[in-house]
């Protein structure tokens, strides 16, 4: 064997990726040929060396913008609530039957990342009344679902409007419906549904407005207006002083809301 | 630009005792698993994925370019490109495998970009980078050695600095894939899209090239 056949395979060799064959044929030659010998520790110590060298550490400056950068793209692709800026949201809209837009009652459901959220603490519901026009703005919630308020603190909180328009139970099952739709895009910008909602908090859709409603989206809608026990869509009508039976409009509709200008408490 | 060594050391450490810890397909799952959120546009798993790859992406970047402002700027081009192709991603190599192959195109790009521009340009070691009072040579200075191994002379770095950043492109990035970042023949083929031959020529060649020119010095 010639000592110029063997130096392109002592690459390999060192690496350990010759063949069973190769490598003994090779483990001959070597100890008896002082010059590839030398070759080979030569290499040996050169890759030693380049392994070394040391590999730079990326400034936590760059990881930070590019981090900024993809979020600013998976926001544009599909809004998201945790781009820094625009925040996608799902509020849900929630009026008494045959009164007008204008004097309904307005529930928004969103969810802010915490990161914005600053001192908050996880899950908690934020609420603002400002006469009859009432927004709820959910953290994201911890990850049972759990909300800090309760259904009791929130109906008494809203007791002024509670009447016309039922309050819903901020542990229940149309804010989790909510909150899941924020994180799978609803295939329609807008979903409207009529309910009746009854006296133990339960509802029934009477009415899909729109023909083109995904069929699914109104399952789960429907599925989520029959949740019982402590799960109930709404309060109990007891807590909000209503009737038995409250016809409400029910509206879903993604818009995008920066995150800056989201209400305080 | 400022170089926060001993951070990102410590990262660097807890990342590769992580890995060390971790059984094969543990990693699988984690990287399909990963794969799939990303797939789905997921935020936090964007996070996840420039926590888990950026330092490697970097590390390769500034190998090859040998300029810390490009190497930042070309890692984020990486992982922009990285968003917009996930979805044709089939999972067939490693995601870190296929983020250095965009990488490797992304630093291609560049080096003909930069060859045109400026024919010549020479790297002082000593020469501070940005506003710090860093020195290149601080910055690639040994890492992730366990104290009791032996230490790199100045000299000794220098010189294969040199002789590295003398070598042919196609010769450089071949090392610096299986030498220095440590991928396999098989992955790096995959970063360079060439056939496993040619990668196992272009080792030879390229440490038979470096040695010649460390013998020179
Ligand atoms: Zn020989």
């Amino acid at each position: 064997m010639k000592c110029s056949d063997l130096k392109s395979k002592i690459s390999l060799y060192i690496d350990g990726i010759l063949s069973d064959g190769e490598s003994r044929s090779l483990d001959d030659h070597l100890s008896a040929c002082p010059l590839c010998r030398e070759h080979v520790n030569d290499e040996r110590q050169l890759r030693r060396d380049l392994g070394k060298l040391g590999r730079p550490s990326i400034p936590p400056a760059v990881v930070g913008s590019i981090k900024f950068a993809l979020r600013e793209k998976v926001s544009e692709g599909r809004p998201s609530i945790f781009s820094t800026t625009v925040s996608d949201w799902i509020p849900m809209r929630l009026m008494p039957l045959g009164v007008g837009i204008a004097t309904s009652l307005v529930i928004g459901v969103s969810f802010l990342s915490m990161m914005f959220a600053g001192a908050r603490s996880a899950g908690e519901i934020i609420s603002s009344d400002r006469g009859r026009d009432t927004r709820i703005m959910l953290a994201p919630g911890n990850s049972d679902g759990a909300n800090d308020i309760s259904p009791t603190e929130y109906a008494r909180s809203r007791m002024s409007v509670a009447g016309e328009s039922p309050s819903i139970n901020p542990n229940g099952a149309i804010v989790a419906l909510t909150r899941s739709l924020v994180g799978s895009r609803m295939r329609e910008d807008e979903v409207v549904v009529v309910a009746n909602v009854l006296s133990n908090g339960l509802a029934r859709v009477t009415e899909v407005v729109g023909g083109d409603t995904d069929p699914k989206t109104v399952a789960d809608l429907e599925r989520a207006l029959q949740t019982d026990g402590s799960n109930t869509p709404f309060v109990p009508a007891v807590m909000d002083n209503r009737g038995e039976n409250v016809r409400v409009v029910l509206k879903f509709k993604t818009v995008n809301v920066s995150t800056r200008t989201a209400p305080k408490r | 630009m400022v170089f926060t060594r001993s951070m990102t050391l410590d990262d660097e450490e807890f990342r590769s005792a992580a890995a060390a810890a971790q059984p094969l397909s543990a990693r699988t799952t984690y990287e399909s698993e990963l794969l799939e959120k990303l797939k789905a546009n997921d935020a936090d798993a964007f996070d996840r994925f420039v926590d888990s790859y950026s330092g490697d992406v970097f590390s390769l970047l500034y190998r090859l370019t040998e300029n810390a402002d490009d190497a930042a700027e070309l890692t984020q081009e990486t992982f922009l490109n990285a968003y917009r192709s996930i979805g044709r991603f089939r999972g067939d190599s490693g995601l870190k495998t296929w983020l250095f192959r965009i990488a490797v195109n992304e630093s291609r790009n560049r080096f003909r970009w930069w060859k045109r521009r400026r024919r010549e340009r020479t790297i002082s070691l000593d020469a501070t980078i940005g506003d710090s009072e860093m020195t290149l040579s601080d910055v690639i200075a040994d890492r992730g050695i366990s104290p009791e191994e032996e230490v790199l002379s100045r000299e000794r770095r220098a010189a294969l600095h040199a002789a590295l950043l003398d070598l042919p492109i196609a010769f450089r990035e071949a090392v610096i894939l299986v030498d220095i970042e440590g991928l396999s023949y098989e992955e790096s083929a995959i970063a360079l899209d060439i056939g496993i031959g040619t990668v196992k020529s272009r080792i030879s060649r390229g440490r038979e090239e470096l040695r010649r020119r460390l013998k020179a010095f």
